[in-house]
């Protein structure tokens, strides 16, 4: 082989896909640009949208109002609006000991460390309002926010049975999720005994079960029409006795109707359980002063983890399948170009009647394909570094650590492998007649390609000998493992030594591919 | 110089079928002679050109180019080659001399050389005013220039032009004609095929009638002519060839036909 013949096709190849607006996308832009984008504009996007629909109040139907305790009520009444929230709540401060349920709003979190998440607000403290209004509006500022509106009855049934026999109508039992079902009930209320229905009123005589059973599923079915046509997002049910049993401490049941399917109704869910979850804990806590007792003995353990290791490197989880994946598709292109490409302009039988080797034209035409798909890898690693580097990982406590041997190693075995990758491209691409075929025997390959790149990101899927010797997947799984820092030296050296060895034969094959006459002068 | 012994090439067709494309065709063209190979489609006009520019490999036979053997030593055949065809191309972001120098160089030539040669084939082909453009935005004519031009790059003795004035309109065809005329001139041996009969008659010294993969009579125009005993050389073709009493006749049935292996 004369390496001169080979610097000529080579040079002449290079400044061919240098002046190609094509190739500068897929082999530049898309492998610097495709982080960036997929991890800061799509994670935006979809913070920014659940941040709108938390923001937004979630629209509430009341039902069983009369059994909920009125302290509660005016809450939901005003979780319209943080301000008024905040004032509100600040008032009932001022007005001496809130109701328990609402003090439990003012709670800091369970999981806060004492003293750290600020100080507490609550009955415990007992201050005085203004010195408390300050925390107060901040966390009102918190809130999940609910707006009540009024649930439209349009079936005769349900309203005669909701004007009758209410506290027959909403009987918990009576409204269980239905087994198999989506649970549209809070998770309060299936695992608690029910209550004495203490201060349900007498029921009305002339309302059947079975008529009554029909106005429960009219109530579900209007409930989950209105949450479709967007007049809702949640019902809330209090159940008979509700006021009674939070005033008791236990036992209190409330269901909430949601339509899964809907995000909306799915915050709406989201939201009503939390609140009611703050505000038992509020009831708990009352009751344990009232007691006697310190609330603290609601955590009776409390314990923490201190990694000693080091930090778990986001860069493991990404990194290997996006560089294997852009080192393709950063060859994809120029291999095209380089074998298909030739014949489709009529180029390929000139070529070869010149004096040079079929060898010397593969070779150039091999070196310019992987270093194609190496620029599209090398870009790729830098755009992530950067952009996780930007800020990004850091904000949200991610570890990110980019070690100059990590990244040494993953050249290394890139190497080998975008060169089993072009070679294989370059076969693909001369057989081809023209692009548009030569595209059509690359998308089986891309997938060979993807599915095992894609293994590396599956949790517990490890190196081992065997493993080591599968093509692709050996060097996804050594990527992630150079990045956490675990990889072995033996398998490292087993990894390197059969990919390299793959890509000799791929190399030879693609060679000996070149020289048929049956693939250059296709019919 | 070209001479060809007995040459034939069998394709594979798959599923163990031959087909048998070039049938023991023998012919010689000289220096400063045109040779003409003329025949219809599928005659085997484009594989016979393409075993002589060592592309393919011959099945049987030989072939020798200015005395060096296609089979031994394809490297210094090439050398002495310039191939041109209807259906090759250009480079499309390469300008026109990038085009051309790039073959130059993998001819062998050194930077020097082929800058001098290309300045001076650009000129006797009047190109100067393209030289520096992409071939993309050149027109068929600048583009058939080029072609001429990159096929003459290493000045071989010897040309082979396939259908080369096949889909060119009448002006765009004329510098190919001028190519041929020119390269007689200079004592270049010249090889090309065609289906046209008015062009093999206006531009060949001598032509060999190619049908099936078989050469049926060879000579200068006015030989052909007399021996099928007509004044018209497509009324000759069909003579000699015997496609006038197709498909019937013992000759018909034996080139570029599928015959079980």
């Amino acid at each position: 082989m004369n390496p001169r013949n080979v610097a000529i096709v080579f040079g002449k190849e290079v400044l061919d896909i240098v002046r190609d607006r094509r190739t500068l996308l897929f082999m530049v832009l898309l492998p610097i640009a495709i982080i960036p984008l997929l991890v800061l504009v799509l994670g935006k996007v979809t913070e920014a949208g659940i941040e709108r629909l938390e923001r937004t109040p979630s629209r509430v139907a009341l039902l069983g109002e009369r059994w909920a305790p009125v302290p509660v009520l005016e809450l939901l009444r005003h979780l319209e609006d943080p301000e008024a929230a905040g004032r509100w709540l600040a008032a009932q401060l001022a007005g001496g000991a809130p109701h328990p349920f609402v003090a439990g709003l003012l709670m800091p979190d369970a999981d806060a460390q004492p003293g750290l998440a600020g100080a507490p607000v609550g009955p415990r403290g007992g201050g005085t309002g203004e010195e408390q209004a300050g925390p107060v509006l901040e966390r009102a500022r918190r809130l999940r926010l609910l707006r009540v509106v009024a649930l439209e009855v349009r079936s005769p049934v349900l309203a005669r049975a909701l004007a009758q026999a209410p506290a027959e109508l909403l009987d918990p039992q009576a409204l269980a999720p239905a087994p198999g079902g989506g649970s549209a009930a809070g998770p309060h209320a299936a695992a608690e005994p029910a209550p004495p229905a203490g201060g349900a009123e007498p029921a009305a005589a002339e309302l059947s079960p079975a008529l009554l059973a029909r106005a429960r599923q009219e109530l579900c079915a209007e409930a989950a029409a209105a949450i479709e046509q967007g007049r809702l997002d949640a019902v809330l049910i209090f159940h008979p006795g509700f006021a009674e049993a939070l005033e008791r401490g236990y036992g209190a049941r409330y269901t909430v109707l949601v339509d899964e399917a809907q995000d909306r109704s799915s915050i709406a869910r989201n939201k009503i359980e939390a609140l009611f979850e703050r505000g038992a804990r509020g009831v708990t806590r009352a009751q344990l002063v009232r007691a006697g007792l310190d609330p603290e003995v609601l955590q009776p353990v409390r314990g923490q983890v201190r990694n000693v290791g080091r930090e778990r490197n986001l860069l493991a989880l990404f990194l290997p399948y996006l560089v294997i994946i852009m080192c393709f598709s950063g060859a994809l292109y120029p291999a095209i170009d380089l074998g298909a490409g030739e014949k489709e302009r009529g180029t390929l039988e000139t070529l070869l009647l010149t004096p040079a080797r079929r060898s010397e034209l593969v070779a150039g035409k091999f070196l310019v394909v992987l270093l194609a798909g190496l620029l599209a890898a090398a870009l790729n690693v830098a755009s992530l570094s950067l952009t996780l580097a930007s800020g990004w990982a850091e904000a949200r406590g991610i570890a990110l650590v980019f070690e100059p041997l990590a990244a040494v190693l993953t050249v290394l075995l890139m190497v080998p492998t975008a060169a089993i990758f072009a070679a294989l491209l370059l076969a693909i691409s001369v057989y081809a007649r023209s692009f548009r075929e030569a595209q059509s025997y690359a998308v089986p390959l891309n997938f060979l390609v993807i599915v095992p790149a894609f293994f590396s990101m599956i949790p517990g899927f490890e190196l081992d000998p065997i493993l080591a010797l599968v093509p692709v997947l050996n060097v996804t799984l050594a990527l992630k493992e150079i990045w956490t820092g675990t990889v072995q030296a033996g398998m490292l050296a087993l990894i390197f030594a059969s990919t390299a060895a793959y890509a000799a034969v791929a190399i030879l094959a693609c060679a000996a591919w070149f020289r048929r006459e049956s693939v250059l002068f296709r019919a | 110089m070209i001479e060809v012994r007995e040459l034939s090439k069998i394709y594979r067709a798959g599923r163990g079928r031959r087909v048998v494309a070039l049938e023991r065709v023998s012919f010689t063209c000289r220096p400063g002679e045109v040779y003409g190979l003329l025949g219809p489609n599928g005659a085997g006009k484009t594989t016979a050109l393409r075993v002589l520019a060592t592309a393919l490999a011959p099945s049987a036979g030989t072939a020798a180019i200015d005395g060096l053997d296609i089979a031994r030593e394809p490297d210094a055949v090439r050398r002495r080659l310039g191939f041109l065809s209807a259906t090759t191309g250009l480079y499309g972001r390469l300008t026109a001399r990038e085009m051309v120098q790039y073959f130059g160089r993998l001819y062998g030539m050194s930077r020097a050389e082929v800058a001098r040669r290309t300045a001076e084939l650009f000129a006797a082909l009047g190109m100067s005013g393209f030289a520096d453009r992409r071939c993309d935005a050149l027109s068929t004519g600048m583009k058939q220039k080029v072609g001429i031009a990159r096929t003459l790059v290493h000045d071989p003795p010897v040309l082979i032009l396939d259908e080369p004035t096949a889909g060119l309109d009448v002006l765009t065809a004329r510098a190919i004609v001028e190519l041929v005329r020119r390269c007689r001139a200079e004592g270049k041996c010249v090889l090309f095929s065609t289906h046209d009969m008015a062009e093999a008659q206006k531009l060949c010294d001598r032509i060999g009638i190619l049908h099936r993969g078989r050469l049926w009579a060879e000579g200068t125009v006015a030989e052909i002519l007399a021996r099928a005993g007509t004044s018209e050389l497509e009324e000759a073709f069909l003579r000699l060839t015997g496609a006038a009493s197709e498909p019937a006749g013992e000759a018909g049935g034996t080139a570029a036909e599928a015959v079980a292996s």
